[in-house]
């Protein structure tokens, strides 16, 4: 057979064809492709629920009517508070429901739900609630302490221990009690005085026990509620989660703050960051958070405004393996190696080249945003030279092929963090090269997510790895640095120890007045920043953007602290121009 | 007699499903480690409710059990549910169905459609200038990975069109976030995803119908036709291209398993909601009976293609006999 076709695709064609010797298909192909179309049809011609307009109503400032998209990189996967762990479903429950207390933007904790801050006992361990009078589901039914107490009964009773909460262990380990004397008030005892307790667990979202009461606890995981709530407390009620593509919310007629201006409020899934630059280019998305190398292509489009950008409880840090069983813990044992090492990343440089400018260099284990912050001493701003002699100091002399070696033991390791974090891959690119600079030889390891957990909480062969965290509000890191938390499955997997860190942080966490806390995180701080186990390289930047058709949200509403929670608070005076 | 041969041939293709959930199972479990799914790592999670939500999801089981156990569900028929968020898998597999048909049948259609008269001319044309340009076509079209072609597609249609307040293209999903879902909006969705796909099979499928022209216009029985004075367009589209689309028709026919699967990078870059876009973001993420549930479904539409083809073929080839 004669073909002209180049050599390549002969080959090709040879191997196409000795597939096709079955020829059954040469009548039926087209027919199921055909009716499978047909059948797709139905699905392509069904209508997208679109909420009739509503009667046009003037108020002082906004204009009711109209919606909003936002976007987000990945999809929800539970809306109900107590199951639920990621941001972008924490987001959207906030959205839905709230909690006795909500966050201001800077972090300060105002009444929700609850009519006042609690009350607290003058020995600090019990905590009264009073709710706001008249609270109302979105389906009508009362919102009353039952619901409350349910809520925290799914984290807390012996009878929930089947529900897939996160949050069961601090509970069970720090409240004595929870009860609920009449309708309108809850009262709460701990154990011992629990000062992060209000930050960490009194925004969490009420659930609604007339709907999800009647389950048993294994049931509650897997129920319709989670994935379709049928009655919520927040600035919206929920229509539908189309999943992988959109979930849609309605404007809640019974929300205690008042009814919003919006009818609908829509958060689309996008498959990127690029992606989602894009459309809030061409109007496809009106909010949504941006990647710092595409926030100045923002800067020129007119119908977008940039937010400022504010700090946030996400930060990135390094950590060095410590135990002393391993050969990475004579490496790092002395800790003028650890700092000799922190001195030696210009870290400005990083900030600039990584994160394009948005992010601040952490000159402490506290995020500036944070209450408890300061300047902790000493400071590591970028100096090789401090570096190579702190090393020469330490004994780590530069050998012939130029890496330094103490005792015949050569300065080598291993960097990991995980793959597909091109953040991450860069930062460890870069400490590698300025390692190399003073004579340090580290070798970059990427490794799935999965197995960069159970590194750090289990295995901990690593030698120094690379990971981004979320803060929680409260200043205790009692998780992260106390000597607990280097058991097994803890996140001390750097396995640091220091009894003085182990106190200070105990006796911060077990004072109410907010003044001594102060005190003790300000020596916490200064004691890290001094023993460097885990250095924080930078802490990062909120970016986000919105369509100027858009009203309401702004820096005074929106910001560090309930970029991802407690946003009922504020979509009430949201509103867009065109009422589109 | 038929009967008899579709039993067996129902056994035979329970060892490849079989294998096929095993090895998917122990892919997934090797790069578990300790993680749990649908937890998220942070500081603030407690070894003692990871432990706690490990065992509650029955993931604290030894591997076997675990397997056994999933095997057990899926013989009454039960998909079980995801470990991520709790809900059947075959509803998600559901939901998620319509979208991916609607993009890769319309790629296959768009496919053939195209490559037929490309294929045609291509022949007709042999080493002229329209079938080098043809050529070059197919084989960039071959080459260029999907996703590259999409990014600049949506780059170009949507990002810089609209930019030049000229109309765009959405650049994103299967329908328009609010209002959309009509038919021309979801059109206006599929117009570039669906073009991305079928270039590739256009690519693949006009090197096909051309070579196979080649041959068939080489054949006596077209000689003979235009020897009797038949008009060459006759000659060419009712004898010769006939018999030249047949192969092609079996060679879309092996695309039917990847109506299901085939478009998972094109899902992935333009965020379209299909069964393709499920797998990649749960396989991500560890949520295994959402993998598994996705394979094992796979797999039983190929198994069961291969079954139906094997019977056709035998209907349509009296020649065959099942022995």
């Amino acid at each position: 057979m004669g073909s002209s076709a180049p050599d390549g695709f002969d080959n090709f064609e040879r191997f196409l064809k000795e597939w096709s010797r079955r020829d059954f298909l040469r009548r039926m192909g087209g027919v199921v492709a055909f009716g499978a179309f047909t059948a797709g049809g139905v699905e392509f011609l069904e209508a997208c629920g679109n909420g009739g307009s509503s009667s046009t109503q003037n108020a002082p400032q906004g204009k009711k009517g109209g919606h909003l998209v936002e976007a987000n990189i990945s999809d929800i996967s539970s809306l109900n508070s107590v199951l639920s762990s990621d941001t972008a479903s924490s987001q959207v429950i906030s959205m839905l429901f709230e909690g006795l207390l909500v966050s201001k933007p800077n972090g300060d904790l105002v009444p929700g739900l609850a009519s006042a801050m609690p009350q607290v006992s003058s020995d600090g361990l019990t905590y009264t609630f009073k709710l706001r009078p008249n609270l109302k589901w979105s389906d009508g039914q009362p919102l009353t302490s039952d619901d409350v107490l349910f809520t925290f009964n799914l984290m807390f009773s012996p009878d929930y221990k089947d529900v897939n909460s996160p949050r069961r262990s601090d509970l069970e380990l720090n409240l004595q009690s929870i009860t609920a004397p009449d309708a309108q008030t809850i009262v709460f005892k701990t154990k011992t005085v629990w000062a992060p307790f209000l930050a960490l667990h009194a925004q969490r979202e009420i659930m609604p026990k007339h709907v999800l009461g009647s389950l048993a606890a294994k049931a509650i995981n897997t129920a319709d509620f989670n994935s379709a709530p049928s009655a919520s407390s927040g600035a919206f009620k929920f229509v539908r989660w189309d999943k992988g593509q959109q979930v849609v919310l309605a404007r809640n007629e019974n929300y205690w703050r008042g009814q919003t201006y919006l009818d609908q409020y829509v958060i689309k899934v996008v498959p990127d960051q690029v992606t989602l630059t894009n459309q809030l280019k061409t109007g496809e998305v009106d909010f949504g958070f941006v990647d710092p190398s595409l926030w100045d292509s923002l800067a020129t489009v007119d119908t977008i405004d940039r937010l400022s950008p504010f700090g946030v409880p996400t930060f990135t840090f390094y950590a060095y393996n410590l135990d002393p069983a391993k050969p990475a813990g004579k490496l790092f044992a002395d800790k003028a190696v650890r700092q000799a090492l922190l001195l030696a990343l210009d870290r400005q440089a990083m900030a600039d080249r990584v994160y394009f400018k948005q992010a601040t260099v952490a000159d402490s284990v506290e995020p500036p945003i944070s209450w408890s912050h300061t300047s902790a001493k000493p400071s590591y701003g970028f100096d090789k030279s401090k570096a190579e002699s702190m090393l020469d100091a330490a004994g780590w002399a530069k050998g012939p092929d130029g890496i330094r070696a103490k005792g015949g033991v050569q300065m080598k390791f291993n960097m990991i963090t995980n793959q597909g974090n091109n953040q991450r891959q860069s930062l460890l690119q870069i400490m590698q090269q300025s390692w190399a600079d003073i004579g340090v030889s580290a070798t970059p390891q990427l490794i799935q997510f999965p197995q960069l957990v159970t590194q750090i909480t289990n295995q901990r062969t690593f030698d120094v790895f690379l990971v981004g965290f979320n803060f929680t509000q409260d200043p205790d890191e009692s998780q992260l640095f106390a000597s607990t938390s280097a058991n097994p499955g803890g996140f001390n997997g750097f396995l640091f120890k220091n009894p003085q860190v182990d106190q200070v942080l105990t006796q911060a966490a077990s004072t109410l007045d907010q003044g001594k806390r102060k005190q003790l995180y300000a020596q916490f701080q200064d004691l890290m920043n001094d023993q460097v186990p885990a250095p924080i390289l930078v802490f990062n930047k909120g970016l986000w953007a919105v369509s100027k058709r858009v009203q309401g949200i702004n820096n005074t509403v929106f910001g560090s602290y309930n970029q991802y929670g407690s946003r009922s608070q504020f979509f009430k005076d949201v509103w867009v121009t065109d009422q589109k | 007699m038929l009967a008899k041969y579709l039993l067996r041939r129902f056994a035979a293709a329970i060892p490849v499903i079989l294998g096929v959930t095993i090895l998917t199972f122990l892919v997934m479990h090797a790069t578990a480690g300790n993680y749990v799914p649908g937890l998220a790592y942070n500081p603030d999670l407690k070894p003692a409710d990871i432990a706690r939500i490990k065992a509650n999801l029955g993931l604290d089981r030894p591997i076997w059990l675990q397997y056994v156990t999933w095997l057990g569900g899926m013989l009454h028929g039960d998909f079980g549910r995801s470990l991520i968020d709790g809900s059947p898998v075959m509803s998600h597999i559901l939901e998620r169905l319509p979208n991916t048909l609607e993009l890769t049948i319309t790629a296959i259609l768009l496919g053939v459609l195209i490559s037929i008269p490309l294929g045609v001319t291509g022949a007709l044309r042999r080493g002229g200038k329209v079938d080098n340009f043809f050529t070059v076509v197919s084989t960039t079209g071959f080459a260029i990975p999907q996703f590259w072609l999409g990014l600049i597609l949506i780059l170009f249609f949507s990002v810089q069109l609209h930019a030049w307040g000229l109309p765009w293209l959405p650049s994103s999903g299967a329908y328009a976030a609010f209002g959309g879902g009509d038919p021309l909006d979801r059109l206006l969705h599929l117009i570039m995803p669906a073009v991305v796909l079928s270039f590739f099979y256009l690519s693949v499928w006009s090197r096909f119908v051309r070579s196979s022209m080649v041959e068939v216009l080489s054949q006596d029985y077209v000689r003979t036709a235009r020897a009797k004075g038949m008009a060459e367009r006759r000659v060419v589209y009712l004898h010769a291209l006939r018999n030249a689309v047949v192969p092609l028709v079996t060679l879309v026919g092996l695309e039917l398993p990847a109506l299901v699967s085939g478009g998972l990078v094109v899902e992935v870059v333009f965020g379209w909601p299909g069964i393709g876009r499920l797998l990649y973001e749960r396989a991500l993420q560890l949520d295994y009976t959402t993998v598994m549930g996705i394979t094992t479904f796979a797999a039983l539409l190929v198994v069961l293609g291969n079954l139906v083809a094997d019977v056709l073929y035998a209907l349509l080839d009296p020649r065959i006999r099942y022995s």
